[in-house]
């Protein structure tokens, strides 16, 4: 989920848009570099499934939503430095046009969906690979994985954003996960399979994995 | 047949298919995570929309669709090119 327009403090907003600042220039200009510029066809690749996953909205049992977040094909493509820039553009977009996040809650946004997904989808990923898993299901456990990991991150903000009055940050953090552990864990156990199934077709057709290549 | 031709044909179709999925809480909103936080800041109003910006029901279907229908599009054209860069290597 992405938090809503207007809904954290001011200052909040600001703390997290510093926070994602240099790693949203970072990977910009990671974007300009010859070598991903060479591989735009499956940026492009990555770049449609962030746009798709991100727009399939399901509801819960709880009367919200949640959504797949999209985000580690392009990891497990690219690294994790490139991914805050195109998940950039995609909330931007949903931000302007489709009312889902918001322009002050962007670098919150931006934060859990941007950086800590991806990077904990990299982290996922090399740990499985080193244990000798085979790449697409690699892919589809660090795809799980970091779903629930943007998930606990957008719950955090919100909770050090509006503590309960009794039980502090910690019990408004219980109450968030819990709103979202219905719907978010099985969707994040069916990303995991989508994204393998994704990465598999890929494979097929001549790609590299920067993250396979660094091995 | 051309891959854009491709790509725009499947990106139509996942947006008809996207769009015509019912949705049971309406406008599938994270309603209920900012209820919880509205609750906890008792008598302070929701999250406001940039620009006033209120899409729903029909409206917010057709975004979405429209949003997931680019993703597919985007997806099936550069599934195509690599396919077809994979077969002249």
């Amino acid at each position: 989920m992405h938090i809503a327009e207007g809904f954290l403090p001011i200052l909040h907003c600001a703390f997290w848009t510093a926070c994602t600042l240099p790693s949203a220039w970072d990977s910009i200009r990671q974007l300009r570099r010859p070598e991903v510029r060479a591989r735009r066809l499956e940026l492009a690749a990555a770049g449609g499934t962030l746009l798709l996953l991100t727009a399939l909205k399901l509801p819960s049992v709880a009367g919200s939503s949640s959504h797949p977040t999209g985000i580690t094909l392009g990891t497990v493509l690219f690294g994790p430095r490139v991914m805050p820039a195109l998940v950039l553009s995609v909330l931007v977009l949903q931000a302007l046009l489709l009312a889902h996040g918001g322009i002050t809650t962007l670098g919150a946004n931006l934060f859990s969906l941007g950086i800590c997904g991806p990077f904990t989808a990299y982290l996922a990923f090399r740990i499985c690979r080193r244990f000798g898993v085979p790449a697409a299901i690699s892919t589809g456990v660090a795809a799980s994985i970091s779903s629930v990991a943007v998930y606990g991150a957008a719950a955090l903000q919100m909770a050090l954003a509006y503590p309960d009055s009794q039980t502090g940050i910690m019990g408004a953090l219980g109450r968030f996960l819990a709103v979202f552990a219905w719907t978010q864990v099985p969707i994040a156990l069916v990303e995991g399979a989508m994204t393998a199934v994704v990465y598999r077709l890929l494979e097929g057709v001549a790609f590299t994995a920067k993250l396979e290549a660094a091995r | 047949m051309n891959r854009a031709l491709l790509a725009l044909t499947a990106a139509l179709l996942a947006a008809v298919v996207l769009f015509a999925i019912p949705r049971a809480t309406g406008s599938g909103s994270d309603d209920r995570a900012m209820a919880v936080a509205a609750e906890m800041r008792a008598g302070e109003k929701l999250g406001r929309r940039p620009f006033g910006l209120t899409p729903d029901g029909f409206e917010e279907r057709a975004l979405f669709a429209l949003q997931a229908g680019s993703g597919v599009g985007l997806f099936c054209y550069a599934y195509l090119g690599l396919r077809g860069r994979g077969s002249e290597g």
